[in-house]
């Protein structure tokens, strides 16, 4: 007689979970990871964390230095901009902007785009070229000048940046999106799911998208970043936020006069600029590490 | 004076904490001009020890080993570079898949010229002329208009040979080779084994077989060594280990092959699956799917034991077994 | 052309189905033409198993995607359960999809990987039936056992699970939908040995319980000489050799089946297997020998094997395809 199987070992870790575990041996994907949680955490209490409104402006504190230099006030740590706004709190209230901005823009650019894609790579052929040249269009041109054009049309406005943003980020995720389409519709399961009977919907969004997200996860993060810096380039531009919004962006814009005697009303909303899109690249990078099934040893 | 004496290869992959044992104890003795083959399941071990013998196993894997040498050269204390030079020159390796072992940028005469070129030196012309000598030996029609073809222009069967022609160029005395037939259609596969030991014949090299394949086993090799989940499970003359398995795996192994089962509707088979490596039972790693399991099997890793012309890591060998060779000897 | 066969119900009517490619060959040129089915004839009765047997490029999973509906075949009459299916109505095809289904090669490629079990065996069932949520776990869950697996597998993700068993839930999830054929593309090629078995024994058993017929691919003989009823050679998208499987394995007629038998490596051999009879590489479908097209391989060739393509022929109770055959037997 047989001796019975080995025991069964108990469910192995949800994916969720092995993702998670593969996450945090990346430094550096920790290190973004907090920087957004941090992000977030001021943009969600902005009102309890920012010393003063955003745009209170303090007669008696025009272009104030920062607490730590001489001439500088505790009451206005990172100092004040020329019309005696702070600058602290400026930069916390922008960050919902940015947030804001960098959803809404990803979020248009990936759900359109991502469709596209999907259809691009479901039916081939005619769609599939049309598609293509018209993403291709897109790219050829400058994505800058591209959402300028865009927000001309539109007129000035945060919404309509995020619109702009999100046209001009639209063609790297059809790309994406086709070029897994593509890969994913010769292997064997979609050929089963076919066999089951199942019709072009169902095989596009049930069976083929969710083998795709990888990249697309990972472009998001990155979009993110991208969405960032081109609100900060169209606010600078004067076509984003209009003043007093406290955009990233349109606060360097504002001060750029003032980079040789007030250097603070520059550098602060500059560093805020880099450090979040260097937290979503890192973010970012270590999704994708994190996601790459050929690194799981 | 043994061409390959290994010892009690091990090749552990995994921490301390949780070891993964690849492969667990191979003692293997090889003479110039010997066929042995290496048979098993996936998770056997049996490419891994290849790889550890080629000295391709990489951090984080360790091989370790009681001994490992090559005419009379120490394996595993040597030298990276040392290695190297052996490499190619005395012992050569071959793989399963070939369009995925050559590569795809350059031409299969510069791929060929690039193996003699690291280990003889020649003028160009030199090497050319051997280039086509090997590509004619290895029986490759139209040799000449071949030299600058690239890979993918070639069929499978044709890159095999391509790849056998790199590894014999420089005349190794030990080849192994892993799984070559495997991705091959079986006219060709019959070609290929026929190229091979007839080359084999020829220049009295070694040649380590590394196979799931028992057929291909029994039709070309002199001695075999049966794997199982990373250990030795039985090794010796082929007619013997074949006629007469004392092993439970191998007799099981034998018997659920469809050609043994001629007349039978259902094939005997072996219940349960293959124990991946971090699930490896305690004991006899057998003993969770084989018919004469005892209580020390579940806790005791058998010796082997010593038959004539055979070695068996079973604590209840069988004895006189009824081979399915000779059950079912049809006309 | 076609096999006869005498029993009740004839599930498959192929009639000289051929599936053409155009390949592109540069501007200038106008497309080529691959034949990768040819010209194939047969029978295949309820609860019979058709092996399809030859090396890559013989047209043998094209075959398959073909009577699994998967494509339309370019020319000939396709017949699934008496419905020809290039004239099939769309509710006429509603009906018979269900009824074939297919099992594939790689274990590790063909179950969904961001899909659970529960869901893989719930999909066929969700489009096809009216079944509610409880009545499809409850099906899957039979069928989960019936293949010989537990319960506690249905709320898994593939890749927890070993090759043979994978192909067992490929298999729960081909019947999951009460079919009449199951299309087997080299379904146990890619087993170990001893699991192979286990899956054979898995598909016998089926046949005998559900009534199944099987159109079996596979390049390895030994296993289609275990579990075949009938024989298909293929060679460059035709038939060579067609017939009972005892036949086909004990002797042999076609040259090419001779070779691929003679190449079988056996244990069973008492003596040293004879040297190989073929020489020479497949030729590039694109581009087949004039006539006969195992012509440049053939041991037995003559000058008139190039003059025309030799048709099936009925011989000593098979069908071969060999103008020489009444010489070579």
């Amino acid at each position: 007689m047989n001796a019975p199987h080995p025991a069964e070992k108990s469910e192995p870790p949800h994916p969720l979970l092995e993702l998670w575990r593969y996450f945090c041996m990346n430094r550096g994907a920790l290190a973004g990871l907090g920087i957004v949680c941090l992000l977030l955490f001021l943009a969600a209490f902005a009102e309890t964390i920012a010393p003063h409104a955003a745009a209170e402006q303090y007669r008696d504190a025009i272009l104030l230095p920062p607490a730590w230099q001489e001439g500088g006030s505790s009451r206005f740590i990172l100092g004040t901009d020329p019309v005696g706004r702070d600058i602290l709190s400026r930069l916390i209230y922008g960050t919902r902007l940015s947030l804001l901005i960098g959803i809404v823009s990803v979020s248009l650019s990936l759900g359109i785009g991502t469709v596209l894609g999907l259809l691009a790579g479901y039916f081939r052929g005619v769609t599939e070229i049309a598609i293509m040249r018209l993403m291709d269009v897109m790219l050829a041109l400058p994505s800058l000048l591209l959402a300028v054009a865009v927000v001309a049309i539109l007129g000035p406005g945060l919404i309509n940046v995020m619109y702009a943003i999100g046209i001009v980020l639209l063609p790297h995720y059809a790309r994406l999106t086709r070029a897994a389409v593509i890969g994913e519709m010769s292997k064997d399961y979609v050929l089963a799911s076919r066999l089951a009977g199942a019709g072009p919907l169902r095989l596009m969004f049930d069976c083929v998208l969710p083998n795709c997200t990888a990249p697309l996860i990972v472009q998001a993060t990155l979009g993110f970043s991208a969405a960032i810096l081109d609100a900060a380039a169209l606010g600078f531009l004067g076509l984003g936020a209009q003043p007093p919004t406290p955009e990233w962006g349109a606060m360097l814009a504002s001060a750029l006069e003032f980079i040789q005697s007030a250097w603070w009303v520059v550098t602060f909303p500059g560093l805020v600029i880099l450090l979040s899109v260097l937290a979503f690249n890192l973010l970012g990078d270590g999704l994708r590490d994190a996601l790459d099934p050929k690194l799981k040893l | 004076m043994a061409l390959l004496e290994i010892e009690n290869l091990r090749v552990m992959f995994g921490s301390a904490s949780r070891p993964l044992r690849a492969l667990d104890g191979l003692d293997l003795c090889m003479e110039q001009g010997e066929v042995v083959g290496i048979v098993g399941e996936s998770g056997s071990g049996k490419s891994t020890a290849g790889l550890a013998l080629m000295g391709l196993i990489d951090y984080p894997g360790r091989v370790t080993a009681r001994r490992m040498s090559f005419a009379d050269r120490d394996l595993l204390m040597m030298p990276e570079s040392e290695r190297q030079t052996l490499r190619g020159k005395d012992i050569a390796m071959i793989f399963q898949d070939p369009l995925a072992s050559l590569n795809p940028c350059f031409s299969i005469a510069y791929q060929l010229e690039e193996t003699l070129r690291v280990h003889q030196a020649g003028t160009r012309a030199e090497l050319r002329s051997q280039t086509l000598a090997l590509l004619r030996l290895v029986e490759i029609p139209d040799a000449e208009q071949r030299l600058d073809a690239y890979p993918h222009q070639l069929s499978g069967g044709m890159c095999q040979r391509v790849m056998l022609a790199m590894a014999i160029a420089c005349n190794p005395r030990l080849l192994i080779a892993d799984e070559p037939t495997t991705a091959l259609d079986v006219t060709v596969q019959a070609q290929m084994l026929e190229l091979l030991t007839g080359l084999q014949k020829q220049r009295g090299m070694a040649l380590l077989l590394i196979t799931h394949d028992l057929g291909v086993v029994a039709q070309v090799a002199h001695r075999v060594v049966v794997m199982y989940a990373g250990q030795v499970m039985e090794q010796g003359r082929v007619p013997d280990i074949f006629d007469a398995p004392r092993h439970p795996y191998t007799q099981a192994l034998l018997a659920s092959l469809p050609e043994y089962n001629v007349g039978r509707k259902r094939l005997a088979t072996i219940p349960g699956n293959v124990p991946s490596q971090h699930e490896r039972p305690q004991g006899c790693v057998l003993h969770p799917r084989c018919s004469n399991a005892q209580e020390i099997c579940q806790t005791l890793v058998p010796d082997p034991a010593e038959f004539p012309n055979a070695l068996v890591r079973c604590h209840f060998p069988l004895d006189k077994t009824v081979s399915p060779c000779k059950q079912n000897l049809t006309a | 052309m076609i096999m006869e066969t005498n029993s009740s119900q004839v599930l498959v009517e192929a009639n000289r189905v051929a599936k053409q490619y155009p390949v592109a060959q540069g501007w200038f040129k106008p497309p080529a033409s691959l034949y990768a089915v040819d010209g194939v004839s047969f029978r295949l009765a309820a609860g019979k198993t058709l092996a399809v047997v030859g090396e890559s490029g013989c047209g043998k999973s094209t075959l398959a995607r073909l009577v699994a509906m998967l494509e339309p075949p370019s020319s000939g009459d396709l017949k699934i359960d008496n419905i020809q299916i290039d004239q099939a109505s769309r509710s006429d095809l509603k009906r018979i999809r269900p009824m074939v289904q297919m099992v594939f090669q790689n274990p590790y490629a063909s179950l969904n990987p961001r899909k659970k079990v529960a869901a893989i065996l719930d999909e066929p069932l969700a489009i096809n039936t009216k079944l509610n949520k409880f009545e499809r776990k409850e099906t899957g869950l039979a069928m989960l056992a019936k293949v010989g697996l537990q319960a506690e597998h249905y709320s898994r993700y593939p890749h927890m699970f070993s090759g043979g068993q994978r192909q067992r839930i490929a298999i729960a999830r081909a019947l999951m939908l009460d079919p009449k054929l199951i299309v087997a593309d080299e379904a146990v090629s890619a087993l170990d040995v001893s699991i192979q078995a286990q899956v054979l024994n898995l598909f016998m058993d089926l046949q005998e319980s559900n009534g199944l017929a099987y159109l079996f691919i596979s390049h390895n003989l030994a296993v289609v000489e275990h579990i075949a009823d009938e024989v298909m050679v293929m060679y460059l998208g035709k038939i060579v050799e067609q017939g009972a499987k005892r036949h086909v394995f004990d002797e042999p007629l076609h040259p090419y089946t001779k070779a691929l038998l003679a190449s079988m490596p056996r244990l069973t051999a008492k003596f040293p297997q004879k040297r190989s009879m073929l020489h020479g590489e497949l030729p590039s479908p694109l581009n087949p020998p004039p006539g006969c097209p195992f012509s440049n391989r053939c041991p037995h060739k003559k000058d008139a094997c190039s003059a025309a393509k030799p048709a099936l022929q009925d011989f000593q109770g098979r069908w071969v395809a060999c103008s020489r055959i009444a010489e070579i037997a």
